[in-house]
């Protein structure tokens, strides 16, 4: 399990208290340093694994609900290579905002190249293909 | 072809139907919880802002800012894109901050471009040079505060105000 220092924990549930949006709380998580922290000194596996075992909690205090936040935000840093398969494995539906800040994160950070509508094409010259022929992601429910 | 879906929201999200004044439908949801531990968290403000800010309400999770300031506090508002539909359905005007009068609202914008806080002015000072007004807002799950537009945690350095003109 991976733990969140109180001073951060403090934090970052002072954020989670005022936040209006899930891009406020993600702006504010992302920020801070215990986040970063929690991505640089732990794997995605480590991260995935210790979200899932919170989520799977019976009873889900405000403190507990703000280092899963914490967590998510935390494979935000990673490699989406490394946390598109992770994050299938995860039962966010239990966190308000875990949908609105994946999709926040795929909207701002994936390599549009590599996204393919339906009935889009990114590339202009070649209609109905995109330009890699690779790693299309399907948004259609996000 | 990969197939990567992000999760669904949680399926429990009822809001009442709100349209914009165009008719268009604004996404809403209601929340109904909150806990002590939540309730508790505010004194945290209440302390770092003591004398400077009036509370005006009981905590509600119920509506949030924006639903205070685009609903009526019938609901909250939470995405960005409904934001910018209703200021452009409902004809809502950029007004230079010397111009501002009690009744327009304040939007306070995120570094990403997305509207993080919302609020009502409620009074404008005739004397104070920076014109800095009273604004009535409501922080998180928690109170409307009165408090001035500068006075809080959100970003004061991008915030803008609207008016409705026509």
């Amino acid at each position: 399990m991976i733990d969140i220092p109180n001073s951060a924990l403090s934090r970052l549930i002072e954020a989670y208290a005022i936040a209006n949006t899930p891009e406020f709380l993600v702006r504010r998580f992302a920020g801070d340093e215990s986040t970063k922290t929690i991505a640089d000194h732990h794997t995605t596996q480590d991260i995935v694994g210790s979200l899932n075992e919170l989520l799977q909690a019976d009873e889900k205090p405000i403190p507990l609900i703000v280092s899963a936040y914490a967590l998510l935000i935390a494979l935000t840093f990673k490699d989406y290579s490394e946390t598109r398969e992770g994050i299938q494995t995860i039962e966010l539906g239990t966190l308000e905002w875990a949908a609105d800040i994946w999709r926040h994160h795929l909207r701002r950070h994936i390599n549009t190249k590599n996204v393919l509508f339906p009935g889009y094409s990114h590339n202009p010259t070649e209609p109905g293909r995109s330009d890699s022929g690779t790693s299309n992601v399907d948004l259609t429910n996000a | 072809m990969a197939v990567l879906l992000t999760p669904n929201p949680p399926p429990s999200r009822k809001g009442p139907a709100l349209e914009t004044k165009l008719g268009n439908p604004i996404d809403n949801y209601q929340v109904t919880e909150i806990s002590k531990f939540e309730r508790n968290q505010f004194h945290n403000y209440e302390r770092r802002y003591s004398g400077r800010i009036e509370i005006r309400s009981q905590a509600t999770p119920m509506y949030n800012c924006h639903g205070l300031t685009f609903a009526c506090r019938r609901s909250g508002i939470y995405d960005s894109s409904a934001l910018n539909l209703i200021l452009q359905d409902d004809a809502y005007k950029e007004i230079p901050p010397d111009q501002v009068l009690p009744g327009d609202i304040i939007l306070y914008y995120g570094r990403d471009g997305d509207i993080e806080h919302s609020g009502i002015v409620v009074s404008t000072p005739r004397i104070d040079p920076l014109r800095i007004p009273l604004v009535v807002s409501k922080w998180g799950k928690y109170h409307e505060i009165l408090h001035l537009a500068n006075e809080c945690d959100y970003n004061f350095s991008l915030a803008k105000y609207y008016r409705i003109t026509t």
